[in-house]
């Protein structure tokens, strides 16, 4: 493609402007410090003063300052090093060893006398040195590793970084612009707390699973011994009692049924201050380990398990089962947050859920939307369990005169809401992990085996 | 008073994040700064009140080294050592002389490293070592330098005195040129 005279097209014409912003973006680059102003001023006074006065004493003075400014320049470096912030596996278990490191890599041909590293980090994330700067020396053509060793101790995605360097060279006469190295994405899992559920589950769904169900069927759980009939496989024939009963007789089971299980948190407001893995828990904490331990239970057992938020903008996972459903709902629980107050449309949509799941909703109950929410979807025959997450150690607030009187007003509210909710078939039960939820599903599941009165 | 109570607070925070290897380097700072003024200073004022204040200016340079005062400090150095060699006749020795020497560039380097390195940051020794090695290789070559000079230059000056005066004004230019030209581009 030629140009519209067939000539050399005109050189561009950079103004001083120009060539600022093109020095800009070729990217950081060494500048000089206060260090050789002073070693020229100094040297320059002495020699000056020796060659006024006659001294030749002044010059021995000045010379350690030439011959080091010398020295030191002569080994000026050109390039500036790279910084990179890496882990060996950035994803681990709340209370896990953080093994990270900031690598500063020069490809210089001297060796850059220090390095000064500076790096942001998460509240949550606690190194052994804290936030202190770390100093090191590159040698050239090499990589200078800073090891960041320390525990991420509450769960959730935290940055490590951004990574600020200063590299100096020359014994301090030259030092290079900021280098900027982006934060490193740790994940945090939550620590499962130890849950353990009864067998019994409301309404299985498929033809196949782990709960048995109330109705015969292909299974390995024994129903009784009944007379071979029609369409009996052979090799269901109990020989022992056809032999002793001279009729032939049929070993039947019942049939193995999966469930879905829809875990529902209430991400509407935190409460109580998080300690981390080693302090107290807040309501959030408590929420999204238990929500991790319940879906561990129920995966581990070959149900099919679901996750809502009931949040702004709502977050789901849709219902799944295996190792891959567990990964995928902890990496969404990393992403919980207090949506806040002013979420006004919060009520979350029950066609979202299956209406043959068991709706386990995690809950603090601190917001009346969450008691409109479990009353709609019991409402609407879902089987809910509603379990509250606010722990009875969480703080009261307020320090005033009042604030005791307040408080016990407010609890005696809460607690006229949670008795509501029984009312309307809403069994709510506090979280205190193994087995807690063993005697709510019993009766939730009797419920549901029982004769309707009228239809939905 | 309330301003005072979070300045004294924030105060013990400071004083609580030193790291040891920057305190060590401080140190020698100010080691460096004392033996530097002890040197330079005519001796009969490093006995009288005189000497609190170049303690305090010792002190003030190892607490605020990336500022003016390190560049103040050694010219007052080098002044010092006009005024003890003139004005009170202390005679020139050559070891006053070369530890001056030495002990200027001391506070100099170590100032340099002091200025670029943050009082809290956690620092291997191997840091400090090698800061201290190159700066006892320009050291002793700067030594080999002055008593060469020192030796050699009584008998070349004296009747091209003012040849010699304008050709040294004309080396310092050249230097400074030297050494500014390096970090320019």
């Amino acid at each position: 493609m030629g140009t519209a005279g067939g000539g050399i097209p005109p050189l561009p014409v950079f103004d001083t402007a120009d060539l600022a912003d093109l020095a800009e973006a070729a990217g950081p680059a060494w500048s000089a410090t206060k260090a050789l102003g002073r070693a020229v001023l100094v040297c320059c006074v002495l020699l000056l003063a020796a060659v006024l006065t006659g001294r030749y004493d002044l010059v021995v003075l000045a010379v350690p300052f030439a011959v080091g400014t010398a020295i030191s320049l002569a080994r000026r470096p050109e390039e500036v090093p790279v910084v990179e912030v890496a882990a060996i596996d950035p994803r681990f278990p709340e209370g896990g060893q953080v093994t990270a490191a900031v690598c500063v890599a020069s490809s210089d041909r001297v060796r850059l006398d220090l390095v000064v590293v500076r790096l942001m980090m998460a509240r949550w994330v606690r190194l052994r040195f804290g936030d202190r700067p770390y100093a090191a020396t590159v040698a050239r053509r090499a990589t200078a590793e800073i090891p960041l060793r320390g525990r991420a101790v509450r769960w959730g995605r935290h940055a490590l970084g951004p990574t600020v360097v200063h590299a100096v060279a020359s014994d301090g006469l030259l030092i290079s612009d900021a280098l900027v190295a982006p934060e490193l994405w740790l994940k945090v899992y939550p620590v499962i707390e130890p849950f353990a559920a009864d067998e019994a589950m409301p309404r299985a769904a498929g033809l196949v699973g782990f709960h048995r169900s109330r109705k015969p069927g292909e299974g390995g759980e024994l129903a009784g011994v009944r007379p071979f009939g029609p369409g009996d496989r052979l090799r269901r024939i109990d020989w022992r009692v056809s032999l002793r009963s001279r009729q032939l007789h049929v070993v039947s089971t019942l049939s193995d049924r999966d469930a879905e299980v829809a875990l529902l948190l209430d991400v509407l407001h935190d409460a109580g201050r998080s300690g981390g893995i080693d302090g107290a828990c807040s309501v959030l904490d408590t929420t999204v380990r238990a929500a991790a331990g319940i879906a561990e239970h129920y995966l581990q057992r070959g149900d099919r398990v679901s996750m809502l938020g009931n949040g702004v903008p709502a977050r789901r996972v849709r219902a799944g089962s295996g190792r891959r459903q567990y990964l995928t709902i902890l990496e969404w629980l990393m992403e919980v947050a207090p949506t806040g107050a002013d979420a006004s449309g919060a009520v979350l949509n029950p066609q979202l859920i299956s209406p043959n799941a068991l709706v386990i909703v995690l809950t603090p109950l601190l917001d009346p939307r969450s008691a409109q929410m479990l009353a709609a979807l019991a409402r609407s025959g879902r089987f809910v369990v509603a379990v509250d997450t606010f722990g009875a150690e969480t703080p009261a607030r307020g320090s005033g005169k009042w604030a005791e009187a307040a408080n016990q007003f407010w609890r005696l509210e809460r607690a006229n809401v949670i008795d509501q909710l029984r009312e309307h078939g809403v069994p709510v039960v506090a979280w205190a992990g193994s087995g807690s939820l063993d005697r709510v599903l019993q009766d939730v599941t009797r419920m549901a085996a029982a004769p309707k009165a009228a239809g939905r | 008073m309330r301003a005072i109570r979070d300045r004294v607070r924030l105060g013990r925070q400071l004083a609580g994040r030193w790291a040891v290897g920057p305190l060590a380097v401080r140190t020698l700072l100010l080691l460096a700064g004392l033996t530097t003024l002890g040197l330079a200073m005519p001796s009969r004022l490093l006995l009288g009140r005189f000497t609190v204040f170049l303690v305090a200016g010792a002190v003030v340079v190892a607490m605020a080294p990336r500022g003016r005062l390190v560049s103040v400090l050694l010219l007052i150095a080098g002044f010092g050592w006009m005024a003890s060699t003139i004005l009170f006749d202390d005679r020139v020795v050559m070891w006053r002389l070369v530890g001056l020497a030495m002990a200027m560039y001391l506070v100099h380097t170590l100032a340099a490293l002091a200025s670029v390195l943050p009082y809290d940051a956690v620092l291997p020794p191997g840091v400090v070592a090698g800061w201290l090695l190159r700066a006892a290789v320009t050291l002793v070559v700067s030594a080999g330098l002055g008593i060469f000079a020192m030796v050699e230059a009584p008998l070349v000056v004296g009747p091209v005195y003012l040849l010699a005066s304008v050709g040294g004004v004309a080396v310092v230019g050249a230097l400074a040129w030297v050494l500014t030209r390096g970090v320019r581009r």
